[in-house]
């Protein structure tokens, strides 16, 4: 411990502080990616339903 | 989660086939985040407690462990995303610019790290918060080439057109990189000269070498882990937008 102490500390706490922002961000873009491609699924399941469901009606027309 | 990509992705025996890809980032990001946390556990050790105080600087030169590694790795990660850009002017693989576009904001997060713990470092042994130094002025050409570059892949949405002109950009912008590594020998700077990455050996004390090494190498562990890990978010990106694509034109 000396005089300079305190400018160690903060600088760790800078560098760990923008290190856990990069953790914090990998983390949430993650989640956030895979609730995207779960509701492109989701909308991509239901026009395929409904895709499927057209052509029943057509077929038992015919 | 690698069921994402790969079934977007005809199966080809390669690493870097997306779709493998997934599956052994899946597999080594866990790995590599406990080797980082363990590569950071010894060098803080190491930094905070075991290596000896300059006798100039006092207990400052330990913000040397976290500063170094710092600006290697801002460099690192343009080194990474100049090399992946080339990858997708070359041979256009989807991969390199999945890395490229991961890399870009560990890499402006690092070069911020190095320029706060370098300005915090500066206040008690030069007198000044910052100098337009040129080493430190070029540092700062890095953040916002950085910045620039992940302002340019967020506003083109056409991927493969976002690709080609980031990757552009990119090359262009790695004209910095020598002036930030060599801005110390080619000009008369504050900053200090190079005392590890010599060609004729570290000039550092082994009792600060090895702390700085390790710190350096769970730095690097944790930019591979962080890299990996965005990556992977990106391609379950894209394949929600193919996925979002397929099914407008489905409907319509």
């Amino acid at each position: 411990m000396d005089a300079y102490t305190p400018y160690v500390v903060g600088a760790y706490a800078l560098v760990f502080a923008t290190i856990a922002g990069c953790v914090v961000w990998v983390v949430a873009d993650r989640i956030a990616a895979r609730r995207s491609f779960d509701k492109a699924e989701r909308a991509a399941g239901r026009v395929g339903r409904a895709a499927d469901a057209a052509g029943a009606g057509a077929n038992r027309a015919s | 989660m690698s069921d994402i990509a790969e079934r977007s992705h005809a199966p080809r025996p390669s690493i870097i086939n997306p779709g493998r890809f997934a599956g052994i980032a899946d597999r080594a990001v866990p790995i590599l985040a406990a080797a980082t946390l363990a590569a950071f556990a010894v060098g803080l050790y190491l930094a905070l407690w075991a290596s000896p105080e300059d006798y100039q600087q006092g207990s400052t030169v330990r913000i040397m462990y976290v500063h170094v590694p710092s600006a290697w790795l801002a460099m690192l990660a343009y080194l990474v995303m100049a090399s992946a850009s080339l990858g997708t002017l070359v041979w256009r693989h989807p991969l390199a610019d999945v890395a490229a576009k991961a890399a870009a904001p560990l890499g402006a997060a690092f070069t911020f790290a190095a320029l706060a713990s370098g300005s915090v470092w500066g206040k008690p042994m030069w007198g000044a918060w910052w100098v337009w130094d040129q080493r430190l002025t070029s540092m700062l050409v890095l953040l916002f080439i950085y910045l620039g570059l992940i302002a340019l892949w967020r506003a083109i949405e056409e991927p493969a057109r976002a690709a080609r002109i980031g990757a552009i950009a990119t090359l262009v912008g790695f004209i910095n990189i020598p002036i930030v590594k060599f801005s110390v020998d080619w000009w008369n700077t504050l900053h200090q000269g190079a005392s590890v990455l010599r060609f004729d050996g570290p000039t550092i004390d082994p009792a600060m070498l090895v702390p700085l090494l390790v710190m350096a190498v769970a730095f690097m562990l944790l930019f591979a882990t962080l890299h990996l890990a965005a990556m992977r978010t990106e391609l379950i990106r894209r394949r929600a937008r193919t996925v979002r694509l397929r099914t407008v034109r489905a409907a319509g």
